[in-house]
């Protein structure tokens, strides 16, 4: 059931007798026209999770769901193209499985008001001492990111790659960003986003609809104008390949080359790209995985991922430093024979067959169909399973040759880790 | 075969053992798209000093073999089993831990192709020396990846503080000086005492018929050969009842943003066998959950003075032979947190006075957590316990923690929580040269 509950309020009930618990997410979206939003975003989430008026400490959430059972809560923060998309995510055991069952759908609906609008405030700006704890740890959330290697080097990729601002700092956003956010200017932000983000509603679980409903319309969401334009990001090519080296000292070095990959969100060539990426470096039969990994032992990672949303090709190898100009090129190397249709009809098959059972499996994960049905709506068109099945099926040698033949390398990042 | 039914939750587990010894269970999920299945053996990276199948002396084997083995026994002569899963479209893996090592695949299609296939790599070994050589890059690759993985090295350097004298404390890969000790033969060896299937289970949970399955099986297994299963001759295992080994602190600097802190606790008592030791394992889960979880008074306090944050977490480990706790965080006040978490640790008893109602709070807090879990077909299949709990599966926790209460609790903080079992191991940031 979809149903729009207000201006910009959607509904979604997803009934489904499948799993032993109910999942409701809340979804703030927003298309982003200034860098220092991620921040901000990422900071209002982390202080809505922990703190409100009726639970002013992490500990009164914390009790409060344990009394739900251990109910899992928490909020995210992630991007689709230009998008922005806050998550309030609730996961409760469904009363069926209960020893004394209670309505705890209720409890859950009257929480996740409680946190949404009754946020730990006064005279027009964030708890102090609160909004200080929470922006010291993202400061050292985000710095900790840098310890992390393989991460390190896919962001630093980013930042050569992007042309936009946005586009180039972490989903979380930057720390130079953060140090200037102020509790008042931030509770400004809250109260716009609460006004005039589109807000998505969804419910997945053993539920009855009504029931439902009538949790659903208890949350004051006034009506909405400002609707989502654009979801998809897009820059020109660059004739000119940037190659960024840092040198650390390190155990293992890490080669992270981007492709600008130009095809558009579930058109025709954007399931063509889904093969391509899988063939190239999405799973263990991947030409990357094969051969820079198992054949020449070159890496012990080598891998690709694609974001449609962002035109973008991403390959990630973790590599000895002396290796760097033949791993480069037999890198390389992988998108030239696709391009060039060098793979066979088995592989081809192999890879559809390997792609139909991650989407079937990831059927048997609750969060699916939710985000499946947040997809349906912002690129307005709407697929099924089955769609997504026979779309992929229908992926020619020859749709694959052609949107090898439109990846084009752009950047290149080197973490130089020395020669150990 | 054996059946056990869960009416709480609206599950049935089938178990049955074949003629060769091997241990089935099914757990039909017909709602469910997929199927898991994972061979486990119980061997694992501990298991380094054994008498080999067919031989009298004890001998020790390199270092990290129990892995190396399981990265190789993918490779066939003339083909890779990934290759085999990859033309049914389904995705194979394999993990090694200090007690066992699991062989696993999920698929949505070719469901019975898959367990065959499952079953007969694992069952078909081929080692050669040309093999060999070449895995030990790509494996000495995986060790320097791991070298980088600060909080990798943090839960290593602290196991090492436990346990300085037990193969614990070797890293599960082995050292690159250790792996390259490993030959074709040692593999064999090593093979042929712990993949007897006496030594190991399988666990199906998915979309499956399950009679029909079992037959499939059971045809697999009686067209193989196996020699007569022989009980597995192990090296004593090291008590150190009285925590003498332990290291109390050590402290290392590496290029990190801020300060990593990491507490032990080793278990020096004796845990019960069987479903009382999966008993013993929830009690010492809710002690810590009241000690050292978001709920309790302690924890807020150090939050708010910024000497913990969300980086601060806490386990509890049991396998066979050992168990341990460690509780951990990044921050700039590594010495304030060491101190905070020993002192708690110290003053457990004391502060379990009059929490009944916060214990029944986690009681119920753990068992909603457990009926979560049960979504997971991956968690259901992995948590399974065949030798260290009695079979024990997802479905038998919740009927245990109902019955344990704060006395419990109390009696296993007294027997775990000794000073003497203490030591902590932290990672400070490297001193800028320029500055």
């Amino acid at each position: 059931m979809q149903k729009e509950i207000n201006t910009g309020v959607m509904l979604n009930v997803i009934p489904t007798q499948q799993f032993k618990t109910t999942r409701v997410v809340i979804s703030f979206l927003k298309e982003l026209t200034d860098r220092k939003e991620l921040v901000m975003r990422t900071l209002l989430a982390n202080i809505l999770e922990t703190s409100s008026q009726a639970y002013p400490t992490q500990k009164a959430v914390a009790l409060e769901l344990s009394k739900m059972y251990g109910a899992s809560f928490g909020t995210t923060v992630s991007r689709r193209g230009q998008v922005h998309i806050l998550n309030f995510v609730l996961n409760c055991v469904n009363d069926n499985y209960l020893l004394h069952p209670e309505d705890l759908l209720g409890q859950v609906f009257s929480f996740l008001k409680e946190l949404i609008f009754a946020p730990l405030a006064n005279d027009g700006a964030f708890d102090e001492a609160t909004f200080e704890r929470q922006k010291l740890n993202l400061t050292a959330y985000i710095e900790a990111v840098k310890d992390n290697k393989q991460s390190y080097a896919a962001l630093e990729l980013q930042k050569v790659y992007f042309e936009d601002a946005i586009q180039q700092a972490a989903n979380y956003g930057t720390v130079e960003d953060l140090a200037s956010v102020t509790a008042a200017e931030l509770y400004a932000y809250y109260l716009e986003m609460l006004q005039n983000d589109q807000i998505q509603i969804f419910v997945s679980g053993d539920v009855l609809e009504a029931e439902v409903e009538e949790n659903v319309l208890a949350l004051p969401f006034g009506k909405r104008t400002t609707a989502i334009t654009k979801l998809c990001y897009e820059q020109p090519i660059r004739t000119q390949v940037v190659e960024v080296v840092e040198k650390q000292t390190l155990n293992q070095s890490k080669l992270d080359l981007a492709y600008r990959l130009p095809t558009t969100y579930r058109d025709a060539d954007h399931y063509a790209a889904v093969v391509f990426n899988a063939l190239l470096g999405g799973s263990p039969q991947s030409k990357l995985f094969a051969n820079v990994r198992e054949k020449e032992s070159l890496a012990y990672y080598a891998s690709s991922n694609f974001d449609p949303f962002r035109q973008l090709l991403l390959i990630q190898t973790g590599i000895k430093t002396r290796d760097k100009e033949k791993a480069y090129s037999l890198i390389r190397q992988q998108v030239t024979d696709l391009a060039a249709g060098k793979f066979s009809e088995t592989e081809l098959e192999n890879i559809k067959l390997n792609l139909i059972n991650g989407y079937e499996s990831r059927l048997d994960n609750q969060m699916t169909a939710i985000t499946r049905s947040q997809l349906d709506i912002l690129s307005q068109v709407s697929e099924t399973p089955a769609t997504w099945i026979e779309k992929i099926n229908q992926v020619s040698h020859q749709d694959v040759v052609e949107v090898a033949n439109l990846a084009e390398l752009q950047a290149v990042f080197f973490l130089d880790g020395g020669h150990i | 075969m054996e059946i056990n039914s869960y009416p709480q939750f609206g599950e049935t587990l089938y178990t049955a053992t074949l003629d060769n010894g091997l241990k089935v269970n099914f757990l039909p999920r017909t709602d469910f798209h997929k199927t898991y299945g994972i061979l486990t053996t119980d061997y694992g990276s501990v298991d380094n000093e054994f008498v080999p199948l067919g031989e009298t002396e004890i001998r020790r084997f390199p270092d990290g073999i129990a892995h190396f083995l399981e990265h190789k026994l993918f490779e066939k002569e003339d083909h890779d089993a990934f290759e085999l899963f990859g033309k049914y479209g389904a995705d194979a893996n394999a993990f090694t831990s200090f007690t066992r090592t699991s062989y696993l695949f999920q698929t949505t299609q070719n469901v019975a192709k898959c367990v065959t296939t499952l079953l007969d790599f694992v069952q078909t070994p081929y080692f050669s020396e040309k093999t060999v050589e070449k895995e030990k890059g790509i494996i000495g690759q995986e060790i320097k990846m791991y070298d980088d993985d600060s909080n990798w090295r943090l839960y290593f350097g602290i196991i090492e503080n436990m346990y300085p004298k037990n193969s614990l404390s070797i890293d599960i890969a082995g050292t690159v000086d250790s792996i390259n000790k490993i030959t074709a033969k040692d593999l064999y060896d090593c093979y042929k005492t712990f993949y007897q299937p006496s030594n190991m289970d399988l666990f199906l949970v998915g979309n499956f018929e399950v009679e029909a399955m079992l037959e499939l099986i059971k045809e697999n297994q009686a067209v193989k050969e196996f020699p007569s299963p022989e009980p597995i001759k192990r090296a004593e295992e090291f008590f150190d009842l009285e925590g003498r080994d332990i290291i109390p602190y050590r402290m290392t600097e590496l290029e990190v943003q801020r300060p990593k802190t990491i507490i032990g606790i080793k278990g020096l008592d004796k845990v019960p066998a069987g479903r009382a030791g999966l008993r013993y394992k929830l009690a010492v889960e809710l002690l810590l959950y009241l000690l050292y979880s978001e709920t309790s008074d302690k924890y807020l306090e150090l939050y708010d003075e910024g000497i913990l944050d969300d980086s601060f977490g806490y386990d509890f480990s049991l396998e066979r032979g050992f168990h341990f706790a460690t509780i951990s965080g990044d921050t700039n006040k590594p010495q304030e947190l060491s101190n905070a978490v020993i002192e708690i640790a110290e003053h457990a008893l004391e502060f379990l006075e009059d929490k009944e109602a916060a214990f029944e709070l986690a009681k119920r807090e753990l068992i909603g957590r457990n009926i979560q879990a049960m979504n997971s077909l991956e968690s259901i299949a992995n948590r399974y316990e065949a030798e260290l709990f009695e079979n024990a599966t997802l479905f038998d926790v919740g009927a245990l923690l109902e019955q344990l209460t704060l006395a419990d609790i109390k009696a296993v903080a007294k027997q775990f929580l000794r000073s003497e079992a203490i030591s902590v191991y932290q990672i400070l940031p490297k001193e800028d040269e320029d500055k």
